[in-house]
């Protein structure tokens, strides 16, 4: 038997290697064409309803594919098709895939999982299927957590699922800080609050009694960095996630500090102080140590943001007259102007993936929230609205998530996000009006 | 000895053989093992509900002071105006933290604002249900070649024309009527006949190869039997009418960013029914291989879906290795 196989690959080598200049000689060489056009619109993507194993309540499988369609759908890029144009049911997680039927309704991927309930611990197990190639996308996976995790179990496998079939991480498995607020606009109360990135799961960090304004979360989520008013003027404050503590940042200088953001390494911060009309730009060790002034300009110097590696800051300043974006090397030094359209910029933001800044842009009485290379390049406006601000993004640098504010005494801030390619914009679910979101990294 | 030899002429064979067909299996989606592997979460991290439970109900509201609410987040308040600040700061509620207490009562902790339901009007659905409503019944090749004739002949249009001005020798018979029958009917199985190419590679490449290597020949032979080998090419509304027909499957959004900056060209080649097989990716440019194997997965899903291609049998020799170049720059701008 063994020498069979070995003749047959010989004899096989050989038949190739004679063909192949024949084919070299008669063939005509291949036809050629180019595809330059191509369709835009969500993937058709079938979403199983996850099989019940074990003791597991029907309703917590539902409820956990519901979650998992919903995330895909919200990203603009899957199109969960309707359960009731299903030809096969899946009904055990190991069955082997009906590829035909799947085609039949034109789903281009198939999710299939399995929950398995024991004791206080859900187990959420999934494949991904490419039903055209007719193979599995990835191996099979499987989660653990605890019962009240269930909603971050569904998110992991959406995350999955989005980025192995995009090739770019998910975002679905994270959550936002933000500024909640009641009231009405003239006596408006503002408390520091948290959800996961889809709404839900929602709690406040602070109570109403003190204004709060742009909340930044650490890299590990166990800290989040905003401006208190509490004694009066802006001040830098920390606030620990886990006992909701708050104090003023340790080391920062007298005076009216606002505007933080987190170094990468999460080992220091950047924030900037007002003083006598003059704004600049200081970077702080949090375990200690001395600040450094960046900027010197008599100008406002403000809103800095790192890049993803630290070793540069985007900002924004009114030297030129009118307030535009800059970077400058991480330890301060000469900053080079990277925003020359119409219109005054602010509130830049390094995306995690390094290569965009998003931005508020003002011009002619309109805001819009827009994104830049690095070096300034290829500006495209996402968004436009009476006001539009504050931008912050995405795990995977792929989605912008910023405040709107609708005119009028009634007038209310509420959060939106778009996609950078300026699709799929949508209004994130809060439970009132709210405002100055600040997205965290994936959780673990 | 024997054996040794044996093993050393398969294996060195088999080498040869991958260098030769230049292993093809390349950028097909490797045979994973279906295993499921544990992951486990971490429960009560940071930030998960259980930490942040027990926020101090709502305290009195009159006391806030005057504060201008400063108009945005990041801009330096020019004038601070620090209206006498609270009398006391009192800092923040120190109302039992319960770290450990595991999930929250989920809502009802927002103050007594009308919730509105937001995420209602979200312009999606309709159209979107459509299509969904459409698809199940027919075999979506059916669906798929009522659009091409739709569009194709719009797009192929101008094309033609300027092909016919700028090449004195295009033959002239452009007008060739490009047959584009609604086609549910060229193979009434569609799933076994060309699973097969592409399937075994998944499971077994050296069967595959072999397989690939045996079936060559066949090949060529056909090519020399073949009429004429240098039939009339084919017409710019042919090619137009095969570059529409992969476009309407090539979806774009579903690209990651980096690979939405890919070029790849996808080589194949074609049975006379129209079906393509040995789907490969021969180069790509514009980003790293990452990004090109997703572009490549792109590129193949179109391809697949969209087949059979509907190409004249009579110019099989012109057609049957195709090499597609998926250049996304265009979709990039959209």
């Amino acid at each position: 038997m063994t020498r069979t196989r070995v003749l047959a690959v010989l004899a096989s080598t050989l038949l190739t290697l004679f063909s192949a200049p024949l084919h070299a000689q008669t063939g005509q060489g291949p036809l050629r064409i180019e595809i330059t056009e191509g369709v835009i619109e969500p993937l058709p993507i079938a979403i199983a309803p996850f099989v019940v194993e074990g003791n597991a309540a029907p309703q917590l499988a539902r409820d956990i594919t519901a979650v998992v369609a919903s995330d895909l759908e919200g990203s603009g890029l899957f199109r969960p098709i309707s359960e009731t144009a299903f030809i096969s049911q899946v009904t055990n997680f190991n069955a082997p895939v009906q590829y035909a039927d799947w085609k039949a309704i034109n789903a281009q991927g198939l999710v299939v999982g399995a929950v398995t309930v024991q004791g206080d611990r859900i187990t959420v197990k999934f494949r991904l299927f490419d039903t055209f190639s007719e193979a599995p996308l990835g191996e099979g996976l499987q989660f653990t957590g605890t019962a009240n995790a269930w909603r971050r179990l569904g998110h992991k496998v959406a995350d999955q699922v989005y980025s192995r079939i995009t090739g770019e991480g998910g975002y679905f498995d994270s959550r936002l800080v933000f500024v909640s607020e009641t009231g009405p606009k003239n006596a408006r109360q503002k408390r520091l609050a948290v959800m996961d990135y889809d709404g839900e799961n929602q709690g406040f960090l602070t109570d109403s009694q003190t204004l709060v304004l742009a909340p930044r979360i650490s890299a590990d989520g166990s800290e989040v960095l905003y401006t208190s008013y509490a004694t009066g003027f802006p001040q830098v404050t920390r606030l620990d996630t886990r006992t909701l503590e708050s104090r003023p940042l340790e080391g920062q200088p007298e005076g009216m500090t606002f505007s933080p953001r987190y170094a990468p390494d999460g080992k220091s911060v950047l924030f900037s102080m007002a003083v006598g009309g003059n704004t600049d730009i200081f970077s702080l060790p949090l375990s200690g140590g001395e600040r450094k002034r960046l900027t010197t300009a008599p100008s406002i110097e403000t809103a800095p943001s790192y890049s993803p590696d630290g070793s540069q800051i985007v900002f924004e300043s009114d030297r030129s007259g009118s307030p535009q974006l800059y970077v400058m090397p991480a330890g301060g030094g000469e900053p080079r102007r990277i925003s020359f359209g119409q219109g005054r910029y602010g509130t830049p933001v390094w995306s995690p993936r390094g290569d965009l800044i998003a931005f508020t842009k003002q011009n002619r009485g309109r805001f819009h929230i827009g994104v830049m290379r690095v070096d300034g390049s290829e500006e495209r406006l996402l968004t436009a609205s009476f006001l539009d601000e504050g931008p912050t993004w995405a795990p995977n640098g792929r989605v912008v998530m910023f405040t709107r504010e609708t005119a009028g005494a009634g007038g209310e801030p509420s959060l939106y996000s778009v996609d950078i390619t300026g699709r799929n914009l949508r209004r994130v679910k809060t439970p009132g009006a709210a405002s100055d979101p600040a997205w965290s990294p994936l959780l673990e | 000895m024997q054996t040794g030899l044996k093993l050393s002429l398969g294996g060195h064979g088999a080498l040869i053989l991958v260098a030769l067909v230049g292993w093809p299996f390349a950028g097909q989606t490797p045979p994973e093992p279906l295993g499921a592997v544990d992951v486990t979460l971490i429960d009560a991290a940071a930030l998960s509900p259980g930490a942040l439970v027990d926020t101090p109900a709502p305290i009195e509201a009159a006391s806030a002071p005057e504060i201008p609410a400063a108009p945005a987040a990041d801009t330096p308040p020019e004038t601070p105006t620090p209206s006498d600040p609270a009398p006391e700061p009192e800092p923040l509620p120190e109302a039992e933290p319960l770290p450990d207490l595991p999930a929250p009562p989920p809502v009802d902790r927002v103050a007594p604002v009308p919730q509105p339901q937001l995420p209602e009007d979200l312009p999606e659905a309709p159209e979107r249900q459509e299509a969904v409503e459409a698809v199940p019944d027919p075999a979506p090749e059916a669906v798929e070649a009522e659009e091409q004739e739709a569009t194709a002949p719009e797009a192929a249009a101008p094309e033609i024309v300027t092909e016919a001005t700028e090449t004195a020798l295009a033959p002239v018979t452009v007008q060739v009527p490009r047959r584009r029958p609604p086609q549910p009917d060229p193979q009434p199985d569609p799933a076994p006949a060309d699973p097969a190419p592409e399937q075994p590679a998944a499971q077994d490449p050296v069967a595959a190869a072999l397989a690939e290597a045996l079936a060559a020949p066949e090949t060529e032979a056909e090519t020399a039997t073949a009429p004429a080998a240098s039939g009339p090419p084919l017409t710019q509304g042919e090619r137009e009418g095969l570059r529409v027909a992969v476009g309407q499957c090539w979806n774009f959004s579903s690209l990651g960013t980096d690979a939405a900056k890919v070029t790849v060209v996808v080589a194949m080649e074609m049975g006379l029914d129209g079906r393509p097989s040995n789907l490969r990716m021969v180069s790509y440019e514009g980003g790293g291989e990452t990004a090109a194997q997703q572009a490549y997965e792109t590129a193949r899903r179109a391809i697949l879906r969209c087949q059979p291609f509907d190409l004249p049998p009579e110019k099989y020799d012109q057609w049957q290795t195709i090499e597609m170049t998926f250049n996304p720059e265009r979709m990039r701008r959209k």
